[in-house]
């Protein structure tokens, strides 16, 4: 594993880059490095994809809802959605009813749900469910995620720092790489704004910046000078970008909508990114679930459709994926507090205009269970090599450790 | 063997106490270049004789104090952030440095992550108690050690199903390394079964260690070539015994405090002190302060800062000390009456703030990232962490209470005194070259390029304000690149 992406590593630094890019770009490595690496040809190198976490185990039997399933009903006597609630979207699964927006969307078929995703062996650790599904190594401690693994894999040594970016500031296994960091960035307009903006902070603001582009001798100088001008020249081109943003949609206040917004803002300016993640949190519903988790589904069923009507608007739908995932889902029985506590198999939601709408793998039986879990029916890493294969055009045995099945719905 | 053939320059004592520790004030380089750097060596070494009476259990209650409602049903419930705020205070006032910079690399080394504040301390505190001790002893402690055995599943190791996870990080992390320097495999993945087989039954009970000898397995095993009932003692004993674990432990150690790449005759002498010893770390790390490579300009400024290094060295080398880790009775809930009415930012806020600002820069205490720790070196620099220090640079340049502080530190003149401080920041009497020499001189001393040096000039010529003069030369000097090196 190691060697092999060493080795792919450095046959990307030996292939040229045309001149006919823009110079920013003639950084990175393109459709050319692609070739040389075995990527697919046919698959455009200018495809984006948006990761969405949803951090604490969401429910997947409450979201993507077997409501034609009598064991249903009797597993979450309380806490179950009517089926006459259900936004059906075939005659047995439905979604949670605060999901409009994202149902808008379904009926625009720009939505695929992967059933029963899980993988073997099922920890219910929070953290450690996490690890593997950022990881995608379910049997071994790996110290790099996926994300940064293909990031490494399509980056040309340490150049540019934005070919992955990270919205907020959450630490994050999945971005981690061997080679470089993938920027986490909180907030737009302060990215590498360090003082305040008076007169004062621009006068230090301006210092600091001569000072940490200057050419030092001293050990390691040139390699922080260069981290620095690969700061101030991203906080430039974000500055710029964001200026240039026009958009008609409005979104909601809520926490994913405001970062979506963000990663709509940096697809407008166009800074060669090809991979933007983001984590939105508070889907543990160990007590009062029918309180709680509506508003988080509704709230990421609006952010997507607004991120999709922005995308449009400015050009970019077809261009875009959006993966969202939970690091479990949950027990088939409601608790006795109105919730429900960690379980194993739930649902991948793809949204974009190059996805094909619809349902895709099986949905778990209700009844065959494993310690009252449901057992798994695709495993996850078919998911990301799908994705990684046919949409970001990368050789998903490479990232991924193993060659996984793809699915049908890129 | 000397520790250094010539006499003790200013730098050469800031260079040790750099890397021994977080950075020397004025005195304590003075002290060592008065008693020069065989003395100075030793003293650092053999820090036991240094007194520091410090109560740890007086600390923890303060900060236990202002997280009342983690107390739960008369059980200790100790969140790990007090801890993390304990150890912070540890790291500024310690006299002792190279004693809590050994337990951050024992933190880093035999790595963990966890909520629970009391395993973490018992584990923090166990590397302390080991700090320059027996690296076999202290293996063998680690593999006792109920986080530890928490963290890398030891609780979980059964004999019917052995968990390899502790057995795969003892190997790959913590002794041999996974590969030799031709990168050879140390070992098979027959030997961390056959290492899990020998752990098994070493679990938890009443969060303390516990041999379940129901749960052990007891037959023969082969590991590293090697045949019989091992159990986890056996392990860690042949482990310690190896070519590749003496390498493997002392290039790291080196790699702490000298430089990344050292000759290969540099660690064949460490591995040979490592034996002669009988795996003594304080043998090792004290042959490693007395190596020509150790003061030869190439170690100079040669390593990182770690954010610990960057943040802690900061507060202690400018004398910003009692700002940040204020006496224990200032330390008080920030709802408590007694707070109300101060002005500015509490004690304890601003050692949370410290806090904060090393989990910004990528190294939040008690959750690295990964088992594997963190990487260090030029991973320390990011476009992120670039920005998080100077953004802590500037927020603690801000405070009024440092400004104070620094004016009184860093006289204008030399041999001006603290009380002349209105006087010495009079724009009239303040030259702006002398300013930026001093702070340079102070924080360092630190020679940083023509241009850099150029830039703070001009900005301190532009600021006539001398507040604000201060406050923003003191935080430009610590986002210089050579700042950022130790």
């Amino acid at each position: 594993m190691e060697v092999s992406r060493r080795d792919l590593l450095r046959r990307s630094a030996v292939v040229a880059v045309g001149l006919a890019v823009p110079p920013w770009l003639s950084k990175m490595v393109w459709a050319d490095g692609g070739a040389a690496m075995g990527f697919h040809k046919d698959v455009p190198q200018d495809r984006i994809l948006v990761v969405v976490q949803l951090s604490g185990g969401n429910d997947g039997l409450n979201t993507v809802i077997p409501y034609a399933d009598a064991a249903y009903y009797k597993a979450r006597p309380t806490i179950g959605i009517p089926d006459n609630q259900v936004l059906a979207l075939s005659d047995s699964i439905g979604l949670n009813p605060a999901m409009t927006s994202l149902k808008a969307l379904w009926d625009q078929k720009q939505v695929a749900i992967v059933q029963g995703v899980g993988y073997p062996n099922p920890n219910r650790s929070h953290f450690r469910s996490m690890e593997i599904w950022q990881t995608a190594a379910p049997d071994k401690i790996e110290t790099e995620g996926w994300v940064g693994k293909y990031l490494d894999a399509i980056r040309n040594g340490r150049a540019s720092s934005l070919t992955g970016i990270n919205i907020g500031g959450e630490e994050n296994l999945a971005i981690e790489s061997a080679h470089a960091a993938v920027p986490s960035i909180q907030g737009l307009a302060n990215f590498g704004v360090i003082f305040p903006g008076n007169a004062q902070g621009q006068a230090r603001q301006a210092a600091l910046r001569q000072i940490q582009l200057a050419d030092s001798t001293a050990p390691n100088g040139a390699y922080i000078k260069q981290t620095a001008a690969e700061l101030y020249d991203s906080a430039d081109r974000i500055h710029a970008g964001v200026a240039m943003y026009k958009s008609t949609i409005k979104y909601g206040r809520g926490s994913l909508s405001q970062s979506l917004q963000q990663i709509a803002m940096l697809i407008n300016a166009n800074l060669g990114t090809r991979v933007y993640y983001v984590s939105y949190g508070g889907f543990d519903t160990h007590n009062q679930q029918s309180r709680r988790q509506p508003d988080l589904l509704r709230e990421y069923g609006d952010a997507v459709k607004s991120f999709m009507d922005d995308l449009s608007q400015m050009g970019f739908a077809d261009k875009v994926a959006l993966v969202t995932f939970s690091e479990f889902g949950r027990r088939v029985n409601e608790n006795a507090s109105l919730g429900t506590d960690h379980g194993t198999a739930s649902e991948m939601i793809v949204v974009g205009g190059g996805v094909k709408g619809g349902l895709y793998g099986a949905y778990p039986s209700l009844t065959d269970l494993d310690q009252g879990d449901l057992k798994f029916t695709t495993d996850f890493r078919s998911v990301y090599a799908t994705v990684l294969d046919r949409w970001m055009g990368a050789d998903s045995e490479r990232v991924l450790g193993g060659k996984y099945d793809n699915l049908e719905f890129i | 063997m000397a520790a250094l053939a010539r006499s003790m320059q200013v730098e050469d004592a800031a260079h040790l106490l750099r890397r021994a520790g977080f950075g020397g004030t004025p005195d304590q380089i003075a002290h060592f270049v008065s008693i020069g750097s065989a003395a100075a060596t030793n003293e650092v070494l053999n820090y036991e004789n240094t007194p520091f009476d410090f109560d740890d259990d007086a600390l923890l209650e303060r900060l236990l104090i202002t997280m009342p409602e983690r107390i739960r049903g008369g059980n200790l419930q100790i969140p790990v952030q007090a801890i993390r705020l304990w150890w912070t205070y540890r790291l500024l006032t310690t006299p002792r440095p190279l004693e809590e910079k050994m337990v951050l690399f024992w933190h880093n080394h035999f790595t963990s992550k966890d909520d629970d504040g009391l395993l973490m301390l018992r584990q923090n505190q166990l590397y302390r108690t080991h700090a320059l001790g027996n690296f076999r002893t202290l293996a063998l402690a680690v593999s006792r050690d109920p986080e530890m055995l928490r963290y890398l599943n030891g609780n979980q190791n059964y004999r019917a199903h052995p968990n390899e996870n502790y057995a795969r990080e003892l190997m790959e992390l913590f002794t041999c390394g996974r590969v030799d320097p031709s990168g050879k495999p140390n070992y098979t993945e027959d030997d961390i079964k056959a290492s899990a087989r020998a752990f098994s039954g070493w679990n938890l009970r009443d969060e303390k260690f516990y041999f379940n000898p129901n749960q052990h397995d007891d037959t023969t095993k082969t590991f590293m070539g090697r045949t019989g009932n091992f159990n986890g003692d056996d392990i860690v004993d042949i482990l310690v015994s190896l070519p590749a674990t003496a390498a493997y432990v002392c290039t790291k150690l080196f790699r702490y405090f000298a430089y990344e790449d050292p000759d290969q005759y540099v660690v064949r002498e460490l591995v040979r002190v490592y034996y002669a010893s009988g795996y003594s770390i304080r043998e090792v790390v004290s042959t490693i302060f007395r190596s020509d490579a150790f003061w030869s300009p190439k170690a100079q400024f040669a390593l990182f800062k770690s954010p610990a290094d960057y943040v802690v060295g900061a507060v202690r080398v400018a004398g910003l000390t009692d700002l940040f880790a204020p006496p224990l009775e200032q330390i008080v809930d920030d709802e408590d009456p007694a707070a109300r009415g101060r002005r500015g930012p509490s004690p304890l806020a601003r050692l949370n703030a410290l806090t904060n600002a090393m989990r910004s820069m990528g190294q939040q205490l008690f959750a690295p990232e990964t088992v594997k720790g963190w990487d260090g070196g030029r991973k320390w620099i990011s476009t992120d962490t670039l920005q998080a220090r100077a953004r802590f640079a500037n927020t603690i340049s801000q405070l009024p209470a440092v400004i104070d502080t620094l004016a009184g530190a860093l006289p204008y003149a030399p041999g001006a005194q603290a009380q002349s401080r209105t006087a010495a920041f009079a724009p009239a009497s303040g030259d702006p070259a002398a300013l930026v020499d001093t702070i340079l001189r102070r924080m360092g001393p630190l020679t940083v390029s023509r241009q850099s040096y150029d830039a703070l000039v001009a900005y301190a010529r532009t600021e006539t304000d001398p507040r604000p003069r201060l406050s923003g030369v003191f935080s430009l000097v610590l986002g210089t690149p050579e700042y950022q090196m130790a």
